[in-house]
């Protein structure tokens, strides 16, 4: 209901609440179709090795997995950041969002190692098609995680310096969809990029 | 330092000097104007930082009109070459020049005249039709509304310093690759379209979460009025598109840029990849255009014959039919890039199966005139214009549609004139006829009615004899995209004529800003007292004409479809709403929108020649802005009860 | 989607579940437990599973998202699907040799 004839500080926020959510989880869904355009890209260029090596050649599943490993984690920890925010606890959201930083860092960490030394072997995107895709869509995942990282410091200056307000409130509820939903893609990155690329 | 930027740069071709000079010219003028009258203080408060949807709208129409001028101008060029370009004659234009000015004409009439027209009636109707008060998300709509300028701005800066694409419109690699495209142009094509296509897709999230959220009470989706109807399916095809282009064409930038191999024609690059993406977006594209075309024929059928719209019910799941079927259609684009029969085939049978909802569409327009009492506005002559024309276009569309006969018709003019007559008789019609219908409620007084009716007659007739001779050519075996032909071939003449009709409809834009001039001139005769000056039906009718910046005093309580027709029968039966005004809750205005786009396009530009340090520079400015945006908390403020309920008096009196 | 996020429990219940269901198909994997096309069933059936963990667990996906969540899901499948299918087919006849298109005089 949108009636705003009623006392004009009640009807800001819930609504306001309700909008923003609204409208950012749409743009996520719009965001999954950018992100099916690139896989469906990768699918059809797979084979294109262009006489180079492949997925099986190229991937190292253990150090995946810990990649793996850390993403999740931090999906889980940002969950529990979300519960501190919902009791009004700052102390244990800083803390929690900021464990999630690390874990997040950590991914995009083990991520640029791996594609440096992608490119140091001679294996970079212009090497053929299939690597053009490799870079391409686990790239675009990458600077998605990373632009998530760079808006969670953001907010946990701002959160420190506000406290938990109901307008940062509503930021923090976009970010956990946002980082919630990349560690969604990255489930599929894992299992139709590496995994299957390994069989 | 400048990258690949230098003084070769600005064309010395005289007809691009030319351009580029008038270009110049221009905005030199428009800024000397604004400066000489002292307006910039003005400018800058009441419409460059404005979260406004009203003016936000009125922007996107003007910028719109402005661009199709140039895109206009383009198609004038193509066919006076044609029309000469014959035999020993090679016209005036070289192959090269042609080449781009058909991709301008093609990027500009899509991108930056018909989605804005489009654009700017949403921002304009859609949220009083609803009976709310301002879009969801008004930040980001002043955010788009600058993304989109920029995107313009890239396109003509490319005819002063540069160049532009060569390619055709959706540049299709290899041709749009690095090596056969080694210039800036497909540059500057690239960036145009990703900065405006950012604009876009936030513009369809921002009304998508409007009229799914700020309906006023009681207004369930049947109850709203069919434009809405269409804005929201089109919005929907918006979302569900603009994601591909933009992912598309960032793969074709990591290409030229990173020298990736997406669809480059070497090292296992697929280039029919690309054209698949390409039309993934693309056909969706044109359904974005044309569905809010149909919602305001319907909206002008229903008003102009003073009876309701015949068929609500059908028109709305026609108009789903179609936005859903419209994402299962797009390898008709390319029947003939060699898949099977079977994938063909499916993909024919689709696009038919399309038409079935749209005729339903046709025969609702037609039963809602049936019997009315008709008052014929200008609206109703683009209303009969457009059925008569875009049914001629849609039944050609069929015959593309079988995938056999669109083996002789792939990239003939025979295309070109199908599309055409769909896109102008459809969308350009369309925009045109909801112009004429909502100018007075925009700008508070009509349109002078008879040269609306001369310029509507030279452009259905102009239309006419420029593509039906364009249908001929094309079934004689004449191509696309070829600035030269020979004698043989027995084309010229009708080519001639063709030329002809080109200049009937520049006789019509030319009566098109005669009659806005002139209006302008006689806007006090002309004026809009009453805020309802067609008898309307829906909500936005209700105001003054322009609507106060705060829509409705008092949001409206909805019962039935057509509510201010029911309003008005309530009204008339004695019934009065009890009014209380309160303070209203209204968004500030912004510089930041405005200032955000400013660094997208400084990125832009900077790519496009290759100016790393300019880049990065332009990066630091968008998220410099971006986050003192986010950490500003005072972005809204409350208007007093008294002064809404001074201004609603002061309308009232001269109603 | 800003209902009330759950709780301690339900983010744990989500995140064990998608850690099973990640190291149970790196294990099949690396380990080579199936043959080659129940490997790829298994993986992929997987992760669907961990989608719907996550958007149960983690996401708290009600009746309205899910609304748009499945025209999503919809459109990528027809955008993803529809364009494989239909590069398979261009690459049969025109990437590989002349002999895949059915012609008496080839």
């Amino acid at each position: 209901m949108t009636n705003l004839s009623i006392h004009p500080q009640e009807h800001g926020n819930h609504e306001v609440d309700e909008k923003t959510s609204f409208g950012f989880w749409i743009y996520i869904m719009t965001d999954c179709l950018l992100f099916a355009t690139i896989f469906a890209v990768y699918a059809v260029l797979r084979p294109s090795t262009f006489g180079g090596p492949g997925p099986k050649e190229l991937f190292s599943l253990p150090y995946v997995f810990i990649e793996t490993l850390l993403l999740l984690t931090s999906s889980f920890t940002f969950g529990l950041a979300m519960l501190a925010q919902n009791k009004g606890n700052r102390t244990q959201l800083l803390l929690w969002m900021g464990i999630t930083f690390l874990l997040g860092l950590g991914f995009i960490g083990f991520e640029i190692h791996e594609f440096v030394n992608l490119v140091r072997e001679g294996n970079g995107p212009g090497r053929s098609a299939f690597l053009s895709g490799f870079f391409g869509l686990v790239g675009t995942h990458g600077l998605h995680v990373t632009c998530g990282l760079i808006w969670m410091m953001l907010l946990m200056v701002q959160i420190s310096k506000r406290g938990i307000t109901p307008l940062i409130a509503r930021k923090l509820n976009s970010l956990s969809l946002f980082w919630h939903f990349l560690d969604i893609i990255w489930v599929f990155v894992f299992t139709f990029v590496y995994l299957l690329g390994a069989i | 330092m400048f990258g690949k930027l230098s003084f070769a740069a600005i064309p010395h071709d005289p007809i691009q000097a030319g351009g580029a000079a008038s270009i110049v010219l221009g905005v030199l003028a428009t800024l000397a104007a604004i400066t000489y009258f002292k307006k910039w203080t003005w400018l800058w408060k009441e419409w460059i930082t404005t979260v406004d949807h009203k003016k936000i709208g009125v922007m996107y129409i003007i910028v719109a009109l402005i661009m199709l001028l140039r895109g206009f101008t383009d198609a004038g060029m193509m066919r006076l070459q044609l029309a000469i370009s014959a035999g020993n004659n090679h016209g005036f234009l070289t192959p090269d020049h042609y080449n781009q000015i058909f991709t301008a004409h093609g990027v500009i009439m899509i991108f930056f005249m018909a989605m804005p027209l489009m654009f700017g009636l949403f921002n304009l109707i859609v949220p009083l039709q609803i009976g709310a008060r301002d879009v969801a998300f008004p930040f980001l709509n002043s955010l788009s509304f600058w993304l989109f300028v920029v995107g313009a701005g890239l396109v003509n800066m490319s005819l002063v310093i540069g160049e532009f694409a060569a390619t055709g419109w959706l540049a299709y690699p290899p041709l749009s690759e690095l090596n056969y495209s080694p210039g800036v142009g497909m540059d500057y094509y690239i960036w145009a379209i990703q900065i405006t296509g950012i604009g876009s897709l936030l513009t369809g999230i921002n009304f998508f979460a409007t009229i799914m959220k700020m309906r006023a009470p009681g207004m369930n989706l049947m109850k709203m009025p069919i434009f809405t109807w269409t804005a929201l399916c089109s919005n929907i095809l918006v979302m569900m598109a603009f994601p591909v282009l933009t992912a598309t064409l960032g793969m074709l930038f990591m290409d030229r840029f990173f020298g990736f191999h997406f669809f480059t024609s070497d090292l296992g690059g697929n280039a029919m990849m690309y054209v698949n993406l390409i039309w993934v977006w693309g056909h969706p594209e044109v359904y974005i255009l044309v569905l809010p075309a149909f919602g305001v024929f319907s909206e002008v059928a229903a008003t102009f014959a003073q009876k309701r719209l015949f068929g609500y019910n059908s028109m709305v799941w026609a108009t789903a039919a179609i936005t859903l079927l419209s994402a299962l259609v797009w390898a008709h684009h390319f029947f003939t890039m060699g898949a099977g029969g079977n994938v063909n085939a499916v993909f024919g049978i689709a696009t038919m199966i399309i038409s079935i909802p749209t005729g339903v569409k046709i025969f609702n327009w037609l039963f809602t005139l049936f019997r009315g009492r008709i008052i014929f506005g200008t609206p109703v002559f683009w209303l009969i214009g457009f059925l008569l024309t875009f049914t001629l276009g849609g039944m050609t569309g069929v015959m593309l549609s079988v995938p056999a006969a669109d083996f002789q018709f792939h990239n003939s003019m025979f295309l070109i004139a199908h599309f055409h007559n769909t896109i102008i008789g459809g969308v350009v019609f369309g925009y045109f006829a909801g112009f004429a219908y909502w100018f007075p409620k925009v700008m508070g007084f009509k349109l002078y009615e008879p040269l609306g009716r001369i310029a509507f007659f030279h452009w259905i007739i102009g239309f006419f004899v420029t593509f039906i001779p364009l249908y001929v050519v094309g079934l004689m075996g004449m191509t696309r995209r070829i600035s030269h032909y020979e004698i043989a071939s027995g084309w010229q003449p009708w080519l001639q004529v063709s030329m002809f009709g080109v200049m009937i409809i520049g006789g019509g834009v030319g009566f098109q800003l005669l009659q806005i001039a002139y209006s302008v001139w006689k806007r006090k005769e002309l004026a809009d007292t009453t805020g309802d000056p067609w008898n309307g039906r829906t909500l936005e009718w209700s105001t003054s004409s322009p609507a106060p910046f705060y829509n409705f005093a008092v949001i409206p309580q909805v019962t039935t479809r057509d509510a201010f027709w029911e309003q008005k029968q309530q009204r008339r039966a004695g019934v009065r709403e009890a009014i209380v005004f309160q303070d209203i809750h209204m968004p500030k205005n912004t510089p930041l929108g405005f200032m955000i786009a400013m660094a997208a396009g400084l990125i832009g530009f900077a790519l496009v020649w290759h100016i790393i340090w300019l880049a990065l520079l332009g990066f630091m400015a968008a998220m410099t802005f971006i986050i003192v945006r986010s950490f500003d908390e005072d972005t809204e403020y409350y208007v007093p009860a008294a002064e809404v309920a001074r201004i609603e008096a002061k309308f009232a009196e001269g109603t | 989607m800003s209902a009330k996020h759950g709780s301690v429990a339900s983010y744990c219940i989500g995140f064990f579940l998608s850690i099973l269901l990640t190291v149970i198909p790196y294990y099949f994997v690396v380990h080579h437990m199936l043959g080659r096309s129940s490997l790829v069933v298994a993986v992929v059936m997987a992760a669907i599973l961990q989608l719907w963990i996550q958007l149960r667990f983690f996401l708290h996906l009600n009746r309205g998202s899910l609304i748009s969540f499945i025209f999503t899901g919809i459109i990528v499948l027809i955008i993803v699907g529809g364009s494989l299918w239909i590069m398979h087919d261009l690459n049969y006849y025109m990437m590989e040799p002349i002999m895949n298109q059915a012609h008496p005089a080839l």
